[in-house]
């Protein structure tokens, strides 16, 4: 293929430094290393997402304008190594075709790059839905902004890193050390992100959490580190609504629990409130009665109960057994049917004493009931003296690490260890301090030694506790470490983005409002119910409301599942395959669709064609409404009848690798794709629900035609060569 | 997806049985009852009698349904086994203790009788492969003593098996094996080997993880309890929708049909709803609380979840009379065959055997029927007759589940005779001895090569070869007709396919003098019978009669060429036709597109018109050409001998002088099906041999044989242009080095010519054939230490020169390195048409299957880095940075990166994570993640280091001779090459 050199000396010296330019772009050496180099690049990147998982080589690598740019050399060199040898021979014709080709495809994936929609659609069964979300893709809606009568939608693609995590690696901190740019004692952050600014309105997202977690106050971060295996198990403990302690699993081994306190001397109680010696039989109460503990066990306050005596505390506080139940059922106690077993369908909780107090006060006998539950440490007590507090010890309880918060969050803890059958640490808690708590080898009698697990408060925030990751009332966001294996549909549930809208009021004044949203997820994806649009006054007629939601596709078209089939292979939890039965229901040919439809289109304001497209949704949703009521209540025969009479409805099969291809309001070719399931959950009550991948390729044609074109051209190689077709020549002779 | 299975064994064994042990001992104490001879079975004193005359084919042709898949119990039996003593057949290591001073050796088959009618014969018995020394050391303690060069152990020398049973929990008799249990337990996030403190704590921890697999699958499969060979009538199993992680085997293992008295006991509901005397005592039994404890919530047995079925399960009841009874003779068709196999009596054995079979067949047909009266009955159809509110309950949670017919289908029990073709696959083990057959095709060819093209040996090796080729065809139909699918979905499958392939390539392309004539003109008969005129370059072009030209003249056919060529050209007409048809309308999986453009339907999209045309475009070509190729390939089996006897010996030598893409070929293949072999019988965790089952999505995908063949026939390619590679790199290393030519320079300047050889040899070649002692030697010289720098400082500087720097050289390469050089060449090219078009089908069957053309999958990523690579060596060799050296080389580095693509993608990326965080547990990478897997990174580290080892050393050599280092050195010495010395430019 050799051709002849186009500079000559004798041209201008502008032509020849563009046409050596061109030839530079043209020449098979640079096409040498670009491809080593994009093999080169490739082969790291898959490494990348050996360890960081599918969305992050994308958001690091394959999705970045240099990728981009290596890509776009490739195909300028491709493009000119052909130019340049126009006018091609006969020979040529595989090379010049494979290389169209490759440049076809090339801008085939370009063209794909932009507007494709690539959603996903979750439909339960006797359920139906038109939306189709991208929970790779938010988008950040800002309505009433003063100077924007419309809506404004940001696409917002920050990646599946939170940025706090995105510090500038430590080698660009290092080469900016030996030049004295680098601050160590600076911590980094995030540029900010500005959103939208017409001068008197700005909006800016100043962090984005790719994981968190919406927890409630109080909320306590812990640590727990068992140094032989060397494993970490991080432990957040936050108090549900409605519940007055905060409980949390440690792997197999046990429980953490929380829970608060106001009395003055809470936590020295709690401290103190320790069995004396090992707990064995049916369990030891312990007493803490005005700074003194005394510990009973339920073998002698029985013993003394049938000698009709009580048990006697230091400082005339006198106390008797009313019963004690090895299980008792919740049921029957609030109902006061005192301390029986379950039944089937009962509920329960553990080694319970009740017990009956007599103080003597003024010389009065007064008499109080407390009950204690021994896997049950932060149930109150009941009424009881001040300064009295009981504990009940079991050694059928399960290991557990306590910690009570007291007065101005002051906490202190203590570790119970089934085996020791004792509590083997108590103390105060301080955060960033490490204390040891219990063992993890639950039959090793020595206790302590060597598998002690060491636990480090990281965070407390109280309730009600003020600062900007308060999202709510009694609620922080917490953000979570990068995990590889958290992609998918969990990391779109927990993105977070912090705001900062700063605005000028009329008297010159500049303000702020600083906050957090979480993502919003449209029905009737798990969850759908929390749904946070954030508003601000900033003065004006209306309030500006922003929040961060999931790119939402109305595919213009209802689909209903009438019946899912998931075939199974028996003997293994393996799915053969998986079938939608579906009615679509499409009522764009209805005549006050068209009529909005036409509207719309006319429409030049911006405005106006919002409102417009609303009014059309609206039209669309109850027309689509209006054919779903006729198909309610029916068997699923007769749903298929009615259907197959329908003008606008369809009976529809998706399964998988047959897909369902039609287009949406705006003519675009969607095809839906059986993609997955999900199972029936019995505790939260939601049917089978079948999830479809919902899909647009803009660049499908060309890149079909661009892989033709090279399988063709690699063939025609081969063809017009005859390296299968003439006798082999060359080597033979 | 092993270690996990590991951690799960162990954590079965370690929280101990509610399941495992504690019902086994139920049974053992009820043994006795059954076998008097067996009654002491703690002691090993039972006689160890092998049968192997016995007629096993009844008992090995019992269909069982395992990992989702109907097989015969073959099969199964021998993949137990593996998995348990390492080998498909175990012979007792101890054979004095049986008393008969012979080693019984027990076939897998026996071996599984053995376990499932006297489990606790082998309690005793060193049946589990155990060889690592310091575990075994561990394993010695003061009451047990197992010797520490030994390779096998018993149960009973690792447990306390008496104690185990009274305490229901497993009572280790080496406290070290225990705590390293509950560790490895502890850390189930970590693999085995990476658990532990020291390097030697971490092996030992791997091989005890390794054991108690092993000890898992022996307790799974004893008593019969894995092994499922009756269709079940357990309503959850027979219907749709039900969430897959509570499906449970929809057929009902051996274990529960001969304990079927014990159902009060047993996990098996199918067993429970038939043996209840009444549906009160079934409801009662399995709503019992106490079951809770066994079973958690989340367990489908749990009484929670029972509750909802059970009175679609009672309908059982109605059909129970008959059913009790077949179960009641199975159980003593079995027992029988034990007394008789106990008795050592051959022929009773042999009938009660078959009788055993017939019976299995009876109760399955007997449940067969069961299963369609298994109709949800209507909500409170009837009355359990216990209290009212334990009936509102059950009428309350009652969910109807209506049978569902694939499913029923699926799981049905198969007609007698089906699994012939497995128990046939069984018996010969096609891909066991693949590796010899193709050993022996090699050596032929080798001796031919020695012995100076005798003929009769090179014809030998070609028919071996072509033998070798036709035996692994035979046996992958065998593999393809029990499997329905194509030989491509696990590593073992791809391994053993692309070997077939490189072999396939190197045939043909050996053999292509030879075939060419008669290809060529089945071709041209195959064709339409018109031609364009001579010297026409109008559009359209100007057609006349394709009459025979003189030189066709005594081909056969030739008189009647013009109305073969129609009649070819009518039958191409309606296969194009048929072929169109088929995919574009049949309502098969096969159907690509639609025949009709998308333009009639609601509404219309430019992109799917646009796609529509290029797919028919794509789909009318193929068609076109597919089906001349067809054609001219039935019509050669006419022309392909008269064509080639015609040539006289010419085409012959051509023929022999190509041998060398065999002898590249044949080696890879041989050693491809012997690691295939040999890594498939000591760790299928990585190569499994057996046919599995495969995820939805790849199933009934006409994407999936077309993109995997392609790929993994790429590979083929790759192969053998690796294996021509390194068969160049031994010349170069022990080749005889040329003197220059004499003929004058025009003929090395010119430019290298796709791939022809740049020089002309056989006008180099000169003097005789150095001994082999005097290579080794010239070798041995170039590889001195001394040496190896300054010859290796000279190759870089000739690195990128293609092979200008010979010009000036005083010393040539062998001559056959230019050969192997234009056939590695080709090889590639091979290689990188499949690739190309493997991976663009790979797109097309990602866009039709999940609606994304490319996504950056790993493994497709890697198929790309594979085309890149050969294409930089192919681009390279037209920018003249590459010469007959750099093809060579590439053909042997570029397989790095298939080999990447291949076991790295799916063997080592899943790791990295692993690595990187200390759990060394492998991770989900991507989409092609169905195939993770880890193992073997050692070995393959090590022999790629040893092929790039051998790289250098040729490369060594060849650069210190061409650039005169090494040529110098010796040119005092040796007198062959005086000239030589004294042109050396420099």
């Amino acid at each position: 293929m050799a051709r002849q050199k186009l500079n000559q000396p004798t041209q201008p010296l502008f032509v020849r430094s563009i046409l050596s330019l061109y030839e530079f772009f043209a020449s098979l050496k640079l096409a040498v290393v670009l491809i080593l180099l994009v093999a080169i690049v490739l082969g790291s990147a898959t490494f990348v997402e050996a360890n960081y998982g599918t969305a992050a080589v994308g958001f690091l690598i394959y999705h970045t304008w240099y990728f981009a740019a290596l890509l776009s050399l490739l195909a300028l060199n491709i493009f000119c190594a052909a130019a340049i040898r126009f006018p091609w021979k006969r020979h040529q014709t595989g090379f010049v075709i494979t290389h169209i080709g490759l440049l076809t495809l090339l801008a085939g994936s370009a063209i794909s790059d932009r507007g494709s929609v690539n959603s996903q659609m979750l439909v339960y069964l006797g359920e139906s839905n038109q939306l189709a979300i991208d929970m790779d893709q938010s988008i950040l809606s800002v309505s009433n902004i003063p100077s924007r009568p419309q809506q404004l939608d940001v696409r917002f693609q920050p990646g599946p890193f939170n940025w706090s995590d995105l510090a500038p690696w430590p080698i660009t901190r290092r080469i900016k050390s030996w030049f004295g740019l680098d601050n160590p004692a600076q911590t980094w952050q995030h540029p900010p992100q500005v959103i939208y600014n017409d001068g008197k309105t700005k909006l800016e997202v100043v962090d984005y959490y790719s994981r968190s977690s919406v927890v409630s106050t109080p909320y306590l971060g812990l640590r727990f580190y068992q140094p032989k295996f060397k494993l970490e198990i991080p432990v957040d403990l936050s108090t549900r609504p409605g519940e007055p302690f905060a409980k949390s699993p440690l792997g197999p081994v046990g429980d953490v629990a929380m829970w608060h306190a106001d009395e003055p001397d809470a936590l020295t109680a709690f401290k103190a409130c320790l069995p004396d010696r090992s707990v064995e039989g049916d369990g030891t109460v312990c007493f803490w009665w005005k700074g003194e503990t005394t510990c009973a066990s339920v073998k002698e306050l029985k013993k003394l109960k049938s000698q009709g005596k009580r048990f006697e505390l230091n400082g005339g506080l006198t106390v008797e057994l009313n019963a004690y139940g090895e299980s008792v059922d919740l049921r029957a106690l609030v109902r006061g049917q005192g301390l029986v077993p379950p039944g089937p369908d009962g509920e329960d909780i553990g080694p319970t004493v009740d017990l009956s107090l007599y103080e003597k006060v003024a010389g009065k006998e007064n008499k109080s009931q407390v009950l204690r539950f021994a896997e049950l440490p932060y149930m109150p007590a009941g009424k009881q003296p001040a300064g009295f507090r009981a504990d009940f010890y079991h050694p059928f309880v399960k290991g557990r690490v306590e910690i009570l918060v007291g007065a101005n969050d002051k906490m202190a803890y203590r570790a119970w260890q089934q085996a020791a059958k004792r509590v083997v640490a108590a103390g105060d808690l301080e955060i960033g301090r490490t204390v040891d708590t219990f063992s993890m080898g639950g039959d090793d009698p020595t206790g302590g030694g060597r598998s002690v697990m060491t636990m480090t408060a990281l965070r407390y925030v109280g309730a009600g506790q003020e600062g900007t990751e308060r999202i709510g009332s009694n609620q922080l966001i917490v953000p979570l470490p990068f995990e590889k294996s958290d992609e998918k549909a969990e990391r779109g549930l927990s993105k977070a983005v912090r705001m900062r809208l700063t605005w000028t009021e009329s008297s010159g004044q500049t303000k702020q409002d600083d906050f957090w949203l979480t993502q919003n997820l449209p029905e009737p994806w798990a969850r759908a119910g929390r749904r946070q649009v954030h508003r601000t006054d900033i003065g004006g007629d209306k309030p500006i409301l922003t929040s961060l939601n999931v790119r939402e596709t109305n595919v213009g078209f209802a689909m209903k599942l009438i019946n899912f089939d998931l075939e199974v292979d028996p003997g293994t939890k393996m799915a053969g395959n998986y079938t939608s039965h579906v009615v679509q229901v499409d009522v764009r040919h209805d005549p006050e669709v068209e009529r909005l439809r036409e509207k719309f289109d006319e429409a030049s304001d911006p405005v106006r064609k919002q409102s417009v497209r609303v009014e059309l949704d609206d039209a669309v949703t109850k027309k689509i409404d209006t054919q779903l009521e006729t198909l309610k209540g029916k068997s699923e025969v007769e749903q298929r009848k009615i259907v197959e009479n329908s003008q606008d409805m369809a009976n529809l099969v998706v399964t998988m690798n047959r897909p369902l291809d039609y287009p949406d309001l705006d003519g675009r070719q969607l095809r839906f794709f059986q993609e997955n399931y999900l199972a029936p959950d019995k505790e939260r009550a939601t049917p089978l629900g079948s999830v479809f991948r919902v899909n647009y390729d803009p660049g499908r044609p060309v890149k079909y035609l661009g892989s033709g074109l090279i399988v063709f051209g690699i063939f025609l190689m081969f063809y017009m060569r005859a390296y299968f077709f003439k006798r082999p020549a060359g080597a033979l002779s | 997806m092993i270690r996990t299975a590991v951690c799960l064994g162990l954590l079965c064994l370690t929280q101990l049985p509610a399941g495992s042990l504690a019902p086994t001992h139920a049974r053992a104490a009820d043994a006795p009852a059954a076998a008097a001879p067996a009654t002491t079975p703690s002691n090993g004193a039972v006689p160890l009698v092998a049968h192997p005359n016995f007629n096993w084919s009844d008992w090995q042709r019992i269909p069982v349904f395992s990992d989702g898949r109907l097989k015969p119990l073959d099969t199964l039996a021998d993949e137990t086994v593996n998995v348990v003593t390492g080998r498909s057949s175990w012979t007792d290591p101890d054979p004095d203790s049986s008393g008969t001073k012979k080693a019984a050796t027990f076939s897998s088959s026996e071996l599984l009788y053995g376990w499932v009618t006297r489990p606790d014969e082998w309690i005793d018995r060193p049946i589990f492969r155990c060889e690592y020394r310091p575990l075994r050391e561990k394993l010695n303690t003061d009451k047990i003593k197992i010797s520490v060069n030994g390779k096998f152990v018993a149960l009973g020398q690792i447990l306390d098996w008496k104690q185990s049973q009274e305490t229901g929990r497993p009572v280790y008799w080496s406290k070290d094996l225990e705590e390293r249990l509950i560790a490895l337990d502890k850390a189930k996030a970590k693999s085995p080997d990476s658990v532990g403190d020291t390097p030697e704590d971490r092996a030992i921890n791997g091989k005890v993880a390794e054991l108690f697999h092993h000890v898992k699958a022996f307790l799974d499969i004893r008593h019969g309890n894995n092994i499922y060979v009756v269709p079940g009538i357990d309503p959850r199993a027979l219907t749709r929708q039900t969430d897959p992680d509570e499906r449970l085997n929809a057929w009902v293992a051996l274990g529960p049909l001969l304990d079927a008295d014990k159902w009060k006991n047993g996990d098996d509901v199918t067993i429970s709803g038939i043996m209840a005397a009444d549906r009160d005592e079934l409801a009662r039994v399995l709503l019992d609380p106490r079951r809770a404890d066994r079973y958690p919530s989340n367990d489908p047995n749990s009484p929670r979840n029972m509750v909802s079925m059970l009175p679609q399960l009672a309908q059982a009841q109605n059909v129970k009379g008959e059913l009790q009874t077949e179960i009641r003779n199975l159980k003593r068709a079995l027992d029988e065959s034990r007394t008789a196999y106990d008795a050592n009596d051959k022929n009773t054995f042999d009938s009660s055997m078959h009788a055993f079979v017939q019976q299995l067949r009876r109760l399955a047909a007997a449940l067969e029927s069961a299963r369609t009266q298994m109709v949800p009955p209507a909500k409170n159809a009837f009355k359990f007759g216990l209290d009212d509110k334990l009936n509102e309950i059950i009428w309350n949670r009652y969910e109807p589940l209506p049978l569902f017919e694939p499913q029923m289908r699926f799981s049905a029990y198969p007609p007698a005779g089906s699994l012939e073709t497995e128990i046939t696959y069984n018996k010969y083990q096609p891909f066991e001895w693949a590796w010899i057959v193709f050993l022996v095709a090699l050596c032929t060819l080798v001796a031919a090569g020695m012995l100076k093209s005798s003929k009769v040996v090179f014809a030998s090796g070609l028919v071996i070869t072509f033998l070798a080729l036709a035996y692994a065809a035979c046996g992958f139909s065998l593999r393809i007709a029990i499997a329905k699918r194509p030989p491509v979905t696990n590593m073992y499958e791809t391994v053993i396919w692309a070997s077939f392939v490189v072999s396939v390539l190197g045939f043909w392309f050996t053999l292509l003098p030879l075939t060419w004539p008669g290809l060529s003109w089945a071709w041209r008969l195959a064709g339409l019978p018109v031609r364009r005129r001579a010297n026409d370059a109008s559009f359209p072009p100007h057609l006349e009669l394709d009459r025979p030209t003189p030189e066709d003249q005594g081909k056969i056919l030739s008189r009647v060429k013009v109305p073969v060529q129609c009649v070819a050209s009518l039958a191409r007409f309606a296969a194009f036709a048929a072929t169109v048809w088929f995919l574009t309308r049949s309502d098969t999986s096969f159907r690509i597109i639609k025949l009709t453009p998308p333009i009639f339907g609601k509404a219309v999209a430019m992109s799917s018109v646009g796609t529509w045309l290029v797919g028919m475009a794509v789909v009318c070509g193929c068609a076109w050409f597919g089906s001349r190729a067809v054609i001219t390939l039935l019509l050669t089996p006419l022309t392909l001998i008269p064509e080639a006897a015609k040539s006289r010996g010419q085409l012959w030598q051509q023929t022999f002088q190509r041998r060398y893409f065999l002898l590249g070929a044949l080696p890879v293949a041989c050693f491809g099906m012997m690691l295939a072999h040999f890594v498939g019988m000591t760790s299928p965790e990585i190569f499994n041999p057996r046919v599995g089952s495969i995820t939805a999505v790849l199933r009934n995908n006409y994407w999936l044989a077309i993109h995997v063949l392609t790929i993994v026939s790429s590979y083929g390619a790759g192969g053998l242009a690796w294996g021509l590679g390194n068969l160049a790199m031994l010349y170069y290393l022990f080749g005889k080095y040329r003197a220059p030519s004499t003929a004058p320079a025009t003929a090395i300047a010119s430019a290298p010519q796709n791939g022809g050889p740049i020089f002309d040899l056989d006008a180099h070649y000169r003097g005789g054939e150095p001994t082999l002692a005097a290579r080794l030697k010239k070798a041995g010289a170039a590889l001195k230490p001394a040496m190896l720098p300054r010859t290796l400082a000279a190759g870089f500087e000739d690195f990128g020169t293609g092979d200008q720097h010979l010009t000036s050289s005083s010393t040539r390469p062998p001559k056959e390195v230019a050969t192997l050089a234009s056939y590695t060449y080709k090889a590639q090219q091979v290689a990188v048409l499949l690739l190309a078009a493997g991976t663009i089908l790979g797109g097309l069957w990602a866009d039709v299957s999940w609606g994304r053309f490319w996504d950056w999958d790993p493994k497709e990523v890697w198929a790309l880095i594979s085309l890149l690579a050969y294409l930089v060596v192919l681009h390279g060799r037209y920018a003249g940075w590459v010469g007959t050296f750099g093809t060579n080389v590439g053909g042997v580095l570029c397989f790095s990166a298939i080999l990447f693509s291949w076991y790295g993608v799916n063997f080592v990326l899943p790791m990295v994570n692993g690595w990187l965080q200390g759990t060394n547990m492998p991770t989900e990478v991507g989409l092609h993640a169905y195939a993770v897997g880890s193992g073997g990174l050692g070995y393959v580290c090590t022999a790629v280091v040893l092929n790039l080892l051998l790289v250098v050393a040729a490369w060594a050599r060849y650069a210190g001779e061409t650039t005169d280092l090494l040529s110098r050195s010796h040119a005092v010495k040796n007198e062959t090459q005086p000239a030589a010395a004294s042109t050396s430019a420099g």
